[in-house]
């Protein structure tokens, strides 16, 4: 909200500089946004207002609260005395239909009245905060509602379709189809849920949100109706939301305004009115149903200490709540009562405050949280909860770092792509047409940042991230799973990669997560290799990268007992053999560890240590040197033992078209 | 000579070797045992004058011998300043090891997580497809309500099925499933409807943190707020505490920070306030934690989130939030 501070000074003196002002205005919850600006001479400072504190969409609401922080009364401005208006209100102007969205309609009609050019007070004002200068007539509505914050709004009585037996004015729910022009030649096409002002035949303005080109104020204007309103804020949000109309008006309808300040916006106006059109004016017909008596609100006063946690007297708590207009009921009649406890009238403008905690930040924000100490938490706190899955991705996170990954984090939205995935999940209001989809996978997301990294000469490298996949498995069902995913870059040879690299650096992971090759188990899915553990799919192995579920890790690793590295092994007898094989070029060379793991022989370990292509072995056939490591822990390994072991394993080997080769 | 009466005059040699080279300097170990008539010049020549059986066995005795002679003295050479040396060039230019590194979220989240840990929280996680109720409803936004205002939210079934908006949603489910004492953080990634700029990214990362016993306090609130800012941002951070509006906390806190770009005096990162707004919260309204079935007159807590976007920002220096999610943080 944009405030001149020539604007504020007409309701109280200004006694500090703009940046002071600035300071006082954010500690008291509404933050300076933006520099001060000068408009013509005049200095324009930009606050936050937050969407509880409708009333602060005003110049007299900043006022209000600059006083109350001086302990000082703000100057109202004139308005004009019911009293001495001798013209009754005429019959027939209004008539309200929708009741349940309208809490009041003041309307005054004004006969005799002379468009003409704004002093330039109001020009001035108008222009600091934003706003063009259109005649008197309509910058007055426009200065009252910068005044109060409650929008007016005026209609030519003249170019109003009348009937007989039909009020001027109706308010009712528009009728499907029905078309509106607004004021701006923009025509909306609306339905039943939009409340709107009509004559005798069509909607002349949206309810709250804004007037129509058929009834505008213009410079043959001679009579008009002037009106003032509070409607249910929830329907001017859906019509304002609904045909993306957003106004001055609609902008403070939506929120919670208090039908009482309507009768005070529209005396202050018609005041103006009076004044600068001059013109004669009626009373004020009033529609207003359910009028409340003021808020009251039951205060113990130790709930300031009690929520806050700093000690006010109960003078002071009284003081800075009546320098906000708060009204504290005198409680001399009510011998007995606990003086601890107040009785808070709550001025009109605050719809904001409801119980007792708005009051004690009221008390607390009036006397600066800096004033709050700064006390540690004195009780023991609950036992810890920390769930299983993240302590289980930090221990990944730094494996994988130890690695030498970088993770990253990705947009999770992608495109959605309705041809091949059935159970991706699309957004039904996207932001943008090529983010409407969330993702199934990390990696869809992750491997473009591959090429980025190359781009800027990282060339060899692995990336992971930690987040979420989405799926929706039946209409109207979605889930999300929680990964952690790798990719790596293979701008050299793919395969080498995969074996030097990627692989090992998986098998890495399962390793230290106290997983291993028995207790996993593999099987090809075309692309990749799916890795289960008593059939919970655990992993997915690719050329370039992995998934690891960490959902179903979780339930199957015990964190406490993750190895830190096997002490045994390093003591234990260990013998090296190697075995010369000749294969055909298209076996899958993970069958010789099964080979040699399903003797159930003391052999610990498994590896390819050399591989290569030779014409004189034969088309088709790779010759390969498998390492094994032989160990045990109790020394009873012999030469012939192991040679027995090495024998039976040529034999299977054999068996499955693994041929030792003829040296 | 006999074989052993020889070998034993080349082990005397060998002890007296050893003896020497604590005593003698390089020179005269060298000029004395490698010397043209040094010890083993001298032991060589009498080699000829062995049988031929014994000659092949003492002569390489006598090679190992000198062997060692050798490289002791070199070694000495090597371990003593001043003697010459063979050429090692320190000062050749290489790049630093690639080492893996965790993304700047993570690292803060790890770090406040640490410091949350230590004064007894939690750390809870939670679904980000959300339902209305546990996004909005039970934190005192309800339907229509203006405050939603705040939040464009990206819906998957409007409107009850939608990206959470918040990290508070977290604190909706956890409240409903715990009774007091209450402790815990959160973090992760929160999602608006909302087109992303320098400071403001559409999606981003909230730490969140909940506190509920008795006489829990906005004194309380303060103290950890400072402690944990300070513990993340450096001693010397900057503070200030100022009241806030948000819809489930009632009063409400926002602590901001100096800007660390412009030191205080306004830029485009701070929006020429000079301050950052670092973070939100405030003493949870009681209408959340009677939602919760917690007894709102006996019990009170604090609530706060965090921007961590804002907070990996300011410590990795980073002058724009989208950085952080797009893939162009290049590690080097």
């Amino acid at each position: 909200m944009k405030i001149p501070l020539s604007f504020v000074e007409k309701y109280i003196r200004i006694e500090h500089t703009p940046k002071e002002f600035g300071d006082i205005m954010t500690g008291l919850e509404f933050m300076q946004d933006g520099p001060i600006k000068e408009v013509d001479g005049d200095k324009v400072i930009d606050l936050e207002i937050r969407q509880n504190r409708p009333d602060m969409l005003s110049v007299i609401g900043v006022a209000r609260e600059y006083a109350a922080y001086l302990g000082k009364r703000l100057k109202y401005p004139e308005q004009i005395i019911e009293s001495e208006v001798p013209w009754e209100t005429p019959k027939g102007i209004l008539s309200v239909q929708s009741k349940e969205n309208v809490k009041r309609f003041c309307s005054v009609q004004i006969k005799d009245i002379k468009i003409k050019k704004s002093p330039d007070y109001i020009i001035k004002a108008l222009s600091a905060y934003g706003m063009a200068s259109k005649n008197n007539l309509i910058d007055i509505t426009n200065y009252v509602m910068l005044e109060y914050g409650i929008p007016l709004h005026a209609f030519d009585v003249n170019k109003l379709k009348k009937a007989q037996g039909h009020s001027l004015l109706t308010i009712r729910q528009a009728k499907d189809g029905e078309i509106f022009e607004t004021w701006q030649k923009t025509k909306i096409n609306l339905d039943t849920n939009d409340l709107i002002v009509a004559d005798s035949e069509k909607p002349v303005a949206i309810a709250g949100i804004i007037g129509g080109a058929n009834s505008d104020i213009d410079q043959s204007t001679k009579e008009i109706i002037l009106e003032a309103a509070v409607y249910n804020h929830a329907s001017i949000r859906r019509t304002a939301i609904k045909h993306n109309i957003r106004t001055e008006a609609s902008l403070r309808h939506e929120k919670f305004l208090n039908p009482e300040m309507v009768e005070v916006a529209i005396k202050r106006a018609t005041y103006l009115i009076k004044e600068l059109c001059s013109g004669e004016v009626s009373k004020i017909e009033d529609y207003y149903e359910g009028k409340t008596p003021p808020k009251s609100i039951e205060f113990n006063i130790f709930e300031i200490e009690r929520l806050g946690g700093i000690h006010i007297e109960r003078s002071e708590a009284v003081n800075l709540l009546e320098n906000l207009e708060f009204k504290i009921r005198d409680q001399k009649e009510a011998i007995g009562v606990n003086k601890d406890i107040l009785t808070v009238i709550v001025p009109n403008h605050r719809t904001d405050v409801n119980i007792q905690a708005d009051l004690v930040e009221e008390v607390l924000r009036l006397k600066g949280y800096e004033h709050i100490p700064l006390i540690g938490i004195s009780s023991s706190p609950p036992d810890l909860s920390t769930t299983k899955d993240l302590i289980l991705e930090e221990k990944i996170r730094d494996i994988l770092v130890n690695l030498g990954l970088y993770e990253h984090i990705t947009n999770p939205l992608v495109k959605f792509d309705s041809e091949s995935s059935s159970n991706q999940i699309q957004l039904e209001n996207p932001l943008n047409a090529d983010l409407d989809g969330l993702r199934t996978t990390i990696r869809e997301t992750l491997v473009p940042i591959l090429s980025r990294n190359s781009k800027a000469g990282n060339n060899n490298v692995g990336l992971f991230e930690v987040g979420k996949v989405y799926f929706t498995k039946k209409k109207g069902s979605f889930t999300e799973e929680r990964r952690i995913e790798t990719v790596y870059s293979n701008d050299t040879n793919l395969e080498n990669n995969f074996r030097k690299k990627v692989k090992p650096d998986f098998m890495t992971v399962i390793t230290k997560l106290g997983l291993n090759d028995e207790s996993l188990k593999y099987s090809s899915k075309g692309e990749h290799l799916e890795y289960t553990y008593n059939k919970k799919h655990v992993s997915n192995l690719f050329q370039n990268g992995y998934e690891l579920f960490t959902e179903t890790i979780k339930d199957i690793v015990e964190i406490q007992n993750i190895p830190l590295t096997s002490i045994e092994s390093s003591l234990s007898q260990r013998i090296v053999e190697e075995l010369s094989l000749v294969v055909s070029k298209s076996k899958a060379l993970g069958e010789i560890s099964e080979i040699i793991k399903s003797t159930k022989e003391s052999i610990s370990e498994v590896e390819i240590t050399d591989l290569y292509e030779d014409v004189k072995l034969g088309a088709e056939k790779i010759s390969i040197t498998v390492k094994m490591i032989f160990e045990d822990s109790e020394n009873k390994l012999t030469k012939e033992s192991v040679s027995k072991i090495k024998e039976n394993v040529i034999k299977l080997l054999n068996k499955k078209g693994f041929k030792l080769r003829e040296s | 000579m006999n074989k052993k009466s020889e070998k034993l005059a080349i082990d005397n040699h060998k002890n007296q070797f050893s003896k020497d080279l604590d005593i003698l300097d390089i020179d005269s170990l060298y000029i004395k045992y490698l010397g043209k008539k040094g010890i083993i010049n001298s032991l060589f020549s009498e080699i000829k004058n062995l049988s031929n059986e014994l000659k092949k066995d003492i002569a390489k005795d006598l090679n190992n011998f000198k062997s060692t002679v050798e490289s002791e003295i070199k070694n000495k050479k090597a371990s003593s300043g001043n003697a010459p040396k063979e050429h090692f060039d320190l000062t050749y230019p290489v790049k630093a090891t690639s080492v893996g590194n965790l993304h700047p979220i993570t690292i803060v989240t790890r770090e406040l997580y640490q410091f949350f840990h230590y004064y007894g929280f939690s750390v809870q996680g939670g679904p980000e497809i959300e339902d209305d109720f546990h996004n909005f409803e039970m934190l005192g936004v309800p339907k229509d309500h203006p405050a939603r205002e705040l939040q464009d939210t990206l819906y998957i079934m409007e409107p009850e099925v939608l990206l959470r908006t918040q990290t508070s949603s977290i604190e909706s489910r956890v409240l409903k499933n715990t009774q007091p004492p209450i402790r815990f953080v959160t973090g992760g990634k929160a999602f608006r409807n909302e087109t992303g700029s320098k400071s403001n990214g559409a999606i981003f990362h909230q730490f969140q943190g909940v506190c509920i016993d008795e006489n829990i306090t906005m004194a309380n609130l303060k103290w950890i707020f400072s402690k944990s800012l300070k513990f993340i941002l450096g001693e010397d951070t900057k503070i200030r505490f100022r009241a806030k509006y948000y819809p489930e906390v009632e009063p409400g806190l926002s602590p901001d920070i100096e800007c660390t770009f412009c030191k205080g005096d306004g830029c485009e990162i701070c929006k020429y306030r000079g301050w950052i707004e670092i973070a939100g919260g405030g003493m949870i309204h009681p209408n959340t934690l009677e939602k919760a079935n917690i007894d709102s007159d006996k019990y009170s807590g604090f609530a706060f989130g965090w921007g961590l976007d804002r907070i990996a920002m300011q410590r990795f220096k980073i002058r724009d939030i989208r950085l952080l999610i797009n893939g162009n943080l290049i590690y080097k």
